[in-house]
């Protein structure tokens, strides 16, 4: 459904004037407002559905591609249906989802229960196959009967643990081989790789099916490098996720916002587009944007060990200037906005209002994890710092925003 | 007269009892001569007696307790299933319960053996109108040749010499000892007219012989008493469990088998002097790619000069494999785990006849729900199946060079101690298997079959694989193997110790 620009513009006007510290306060304040941010966070990130055998790589992959450490992942991962789990990344504000299904070495696995729970949401099937491990069947078959239920989704295998068919002792063949005319590759492992590509090039349907060899190791097992093929695997992604998703992904491991912001960036970069950026999906204004902000803050907080009181958030937004904070944001937007007119040939209100919401809540993250640190250490951060961090965060996510944004047609 | 086949047929020993008896049998009318001429006689005469007393005094204190009471406990094969060793239970409790054999009739043992095939055939087939009769002709012919083996062999134990006596000889000594008995009850009758009369010629020599004669028989009836009970509970026990075996159709022979007999006695051109135990059969279990035709590879070249393949059960390779010794053994290849019905019962019927099993797991496979499943059906189907002998299961945990640090390759690797991080993965790798299988950790044994590097660890699987093995399968192949090695005259000791030790606890 096209939304009319002037109900867009309405929407960007009624949010420069909802806007109120006291809003974001009584938003920081609340554990229950913080949870509703996430549910509705929640029902709006797009999945990725992966398939896989246990311990074929799974968790790896999603570590590479979150940036997320082992244990978070591991700890991460929440029952959904009777057959399936899900990671929430960042599980405060959930912008991916990571769908892993389980019980596939069991006999006659039904994905009816898990395409019910989640096929509004998902947004790609990602098989994940050992290379050495030719026993696949539960894995093809569960592929399969999704895929003849949506036989458009693109399909991405990665073929992991490499190093288990290189001869003695392993090293991996660079460059890397695959994508070329693979002459590089030893012989064992190409004839298992290929095995696997006829099995799963049998599924049939409209959609894509690309292959992607990779060997996610830890840095100590002498291995490098320890993500060999995550080239190949984000390349594989973004031919077949929106760019909206995509973008989201890029961002959270392309590194930036220094080493304070390196524990809190998922969580900012997760409220800042639940606040309303990707404009790909129908998430614009899913709930007011101080709620969210103080949502945020509050998040950020207890990620620092720092209790917020409404003296604290006074003075952060003082810091800035609450009016200047306001009117930098939204003229950040316009600014932006403006620019983009010319190389995408439009802007819609909708879109307007989306990066003014995204672009202003990612940059108040920033500068709020400017003002913790000085919290925690003990030395109070000066009005000029949190100010720098609130404009640098304001042009990586006009950044993030453009690389989401579809190329014309 | 005593039969000259008999004299000839001891002729050795006769010779050697006669050389090592005469000379100090000589003492007796020299001592005598010695005594008279001193006038002694009648002082030895009380010291005889005195020694006789406190003799009879011994014995009637320590009286013997009847031989059946005290008879030792035969063992039950550990090797059977529940429902056979019930059944051989209840064999051995009316072995103990059943009076002994006079050995006068043959009526009589015909009889006894079969009650003793009734109580296993109402065991297996209580229903039955009439339970003998639920058996093939060639089973009861093996049943027979089997039991005969047995009491052979138990009496090559129990008695002295009982290799040398022909069934004529037999049956001469049983009639001429119905003889003497007959002879001997008119002597008897003269003897207590010279009792009688004795004490009013030689007071103090007609006590001592009293005693002597109390003490005799005392000794020569419990020893005669032990001795028949003994052969009747040989005798029992021997046919039952022939029976047993027979009923819960562990000799059951299949059309293969028996064809293969009988090629093997054509070519052999007649019965062989002793059979070979039966080969050794592996069955190797396990995922699609766990490594188990590696394995079969490895353990294969590990152990025999030649192997061909041999027509198996659907989905199942069969490798028959000779090793220098000349010992036969069947690797069976169950094809991978699959949830295609009757898999299992394939699995279990196949398992049924080996010897052990080899249940081979990947240490990088984590997947091992289908593993574990199988398990568990396979222990609940031998459970259902008290009829089946569920064989020895090792776990063999393969692809352990591929588990961290990935660039180290130095076995022998000490998992026990796990000293480095190579050995501790292996040790982990085996717990987390031994743990989702249900297994104990002495029962998972971690070899590597790379094909780019030595095989590791097999030689130590064997081993593991002999120790495993049913105590009677393992004593069965270590003696094939000692056969050689023991001399005739360890035989012949072997047989002499268990005749004296006969003789002492009867």
């Amino acid at each position: 459904m096209q939304k009319h620009w002037w109900s867009g513009l309405f929407q960007t006007v009624r949010g420069w004037f909802s806007w109120s510290a006291e809003d974001v306060a009584a938003g920081a304040s609340s554990a229950r407002a913080v949870e509703a941010v996430r549910f509705r966070a929640i029902e709006a990130a797009p999945i990725i559905w992966m398939l896989g055998k246990v311990q074929s790589g799974k968790s790896s992959i999603v570590q590479r591609l979150t940036g997320a450490s082992e244990a978070e992942v591991g700890e991460g991962f929440r029952p959904m249906t009777r057959t399936a789990r899900i990671f929430d990344f960042p599980p405060e504000a959930p912008m991916v989802r990571f769908l892993d299904t389980r019980g596939l070495g069991e006999t006659g696995y039904d994905p009816a229960e898990d395409l019910a729970a989640c096929e509004r949401q998902a947004q790609l099937l990602l098989v994940v196959l050992r290379a050495g491990d030719p026993a696949q069947e539960p894995v093809f078959e569960a592929a399969r009967a999704i895929r003849a239920r949506h036989p458009a989704w693109p399909v991405v295998v990665a073929q992991t643990c490499l190093h288990a068919l290189y001869p003695f002792p392993p090293s991996h063949p660079q460059p890397y081989p695959f994508d070329a005319d693979g002459l590089n590759i030893p012989s064992e492992l190409a004839r298992a790789l290929a095995h696997q590509r006829r099995q799963f090039a049998a599924l049939g349907g409209a959609g894509p099916v690309m292959f992607v060899p990779l060997d996610f190791t830890r840095p100590d097992d002498g291995l490098a490098p320890a993500d060999y093929g995550l080239d190949a695997l984000l390349a594989a992604l973004s031919e077949a996720l929106p760019r909206a998703v995509m973008a989201r992904i890029e961002a959270l491991h392309a590194d930036g916002g220094g080493k304070i912001a390196a524990e809190a960036r998922s969580a900012i970069l997760g409220y800042a587009v639940a606040a309303g950026a990707a404009d790909a999906l129908p998430i614009v204004a899913i709930a007011a944007v101080p709620a969210i902000q103080g949502a945020m803050l509050r998040t950020l907080g207890s990620r620092f060990s720092v209790e917020w009181t409404k003296a604290d958030i006074a003075s952060l937004l003082g810091a800035v200037g609450t009016a200047a904070l306001v009117r930098q944001g939204v003229g950040f937007a316009l600014k932006q906005g403006a620019k983009l007119i010319p190389v995408y040939g439009q802007i819609g209100g909708a879109a307007a209002a989306s990066l003014s919401s995204f672009a202003f809540t990612y940059a108040l993250g920033y500068a709020a994890c400017a003002y913790l640190k000085g919290r925690r250490t003990g030395v109070a951060a000066s009005a000029r710092d949190i100010q720098e961090a609130y404009k640098e965060a304001l042009v990586k996510a006009f950044d993030i925003f453009r690389a989401s944004r579809e190329p014309p047609k | 007269m005593i039969e000259p086949g008999l004299l000839k047929a001891f002729r050795r020993e006769l010779v050697a009892v006669a050389l090592l008896v005469i000379p100090p049998l000589l003492l007796i009318p020299l001592g005598a001569l010695w005594l008279f001429e001193r006038g002694g006689t009648l002082a030895f005469l009380a010291i005889g007696l005195v020694c006789a007393a406190i003799a009879g005094l011994i014995m009637l204190l320590s009286k013997r307790k009847p031989a059946a009471a005290q008879a030792e406990a035969i063992e039950t094969p550990a090797d059977w299933p529940e429902r056979e060793r019930a059944a051989f239970e209840k064999v051995e409790r009316f072995s103990r319960e059943t009076p002994a054999l006079s050995f006068a009739s043959q009526a009589e043992a015909v009889d006894l053996a079969h009650r003793t095939v009734d109580i296993v055939a109402r065991h297996y087939r209580p229903d039955a109108a009439s339970p003998l009769t639920a058996f093939t002709m060639p089973e009861a012919l093996l049943s027979l040749e089997s039991v005969a083996g047995r009491l052979r062999r138990g009496l090559l134990l129990a008695v002295p010499l009982s290799d040398r006596l022909t069934v004529s000889q037999l049956l001469w000594l049983s009639s001429s000892v119905e003889k003497a008995g007959r002879l001997g009850e008119t002597a008897q009758r003269i003897y207590n007219l010279y009792r009688i009369a004795r004490p009013v010629i030689n007071p103090a020599g007609s006590v001592m012989a009293e005693v002597r004669g109390l003490i005799q028989d005392e000794l020569l009836t419990s020893a005669k008493a032990g001795l028949k009970n003994r052969l009747t509970r040989l005798l029992v026990i021997e046919v039952g469990r022939a029976a047993v075996e027979l009923y819960s159709g562990r000799m059951r022979l299949n059309p293969a088998e028996l064809s293969r007999a009988a090629a093997a006695a054509a070519r052999e051109g007649g019965a062989k002097p002793a059979a070979p135990p039966a080969p050794l059969r592996l069955l190797i279990a396990g995922q699609t790619n766990a490594g188990k035709s590696s394995l079969i590879n490895a353990l294969a070249s590990s152990i025999v000069a030649q192997v061909t393949p041999l027509p198996g059960p659907a989905g199942f390779a069969c490798f028959e494999a000779v090793d220098p010794a000349g010992q036969t053994c069947i690797l069976v290849d169950a094809p991978g785990l699959s949830a295609a019905p009757g898999g299992i019962e394939a699995l279990v019927a196949e398992a049924g006849k080996a010897d052990a099993v080899l249940w081979t797991v990947s240490a990088v496979q984590a997947a091992r729900d289908a593993d574990a499943g199988a398990l568990r059906a396979f222990r609940a189907a031998f459970e259902k199946r008290s009829d089946l002998n569920r064989p020895p299961l090792l776990c063999v945990v393969t692809h352990i060079d591929q588990l961290r640090p990935f660039a180290e390759w130095n076995p022998p690797y000490d998992v026990a101690a796990a000293p480095g991080p190579k050995a501790r993965s292996i040790r982990d790798a085996m717990d987390a298997i031994a743990q989702d299988l249900g297994m104990p950790i002495g029962r998972v044994v971690p070899v590597s079959l790379a094909p780019d590097r030595e095989a590791y660890n097999v030689d130590a699987l064997r081993v593991r694989i002999g120790e495993s093995l049913p105590a009677a399968r393992h004593a069965q192949l270590s003696r094939t193997y000692a056969r050689d090695a023991r001399g005739g005259w360890w035989r012949e000791a072997g047989r002499l110790y268990h005749g004296v030790r006969t003789i002492i606890t009867d």
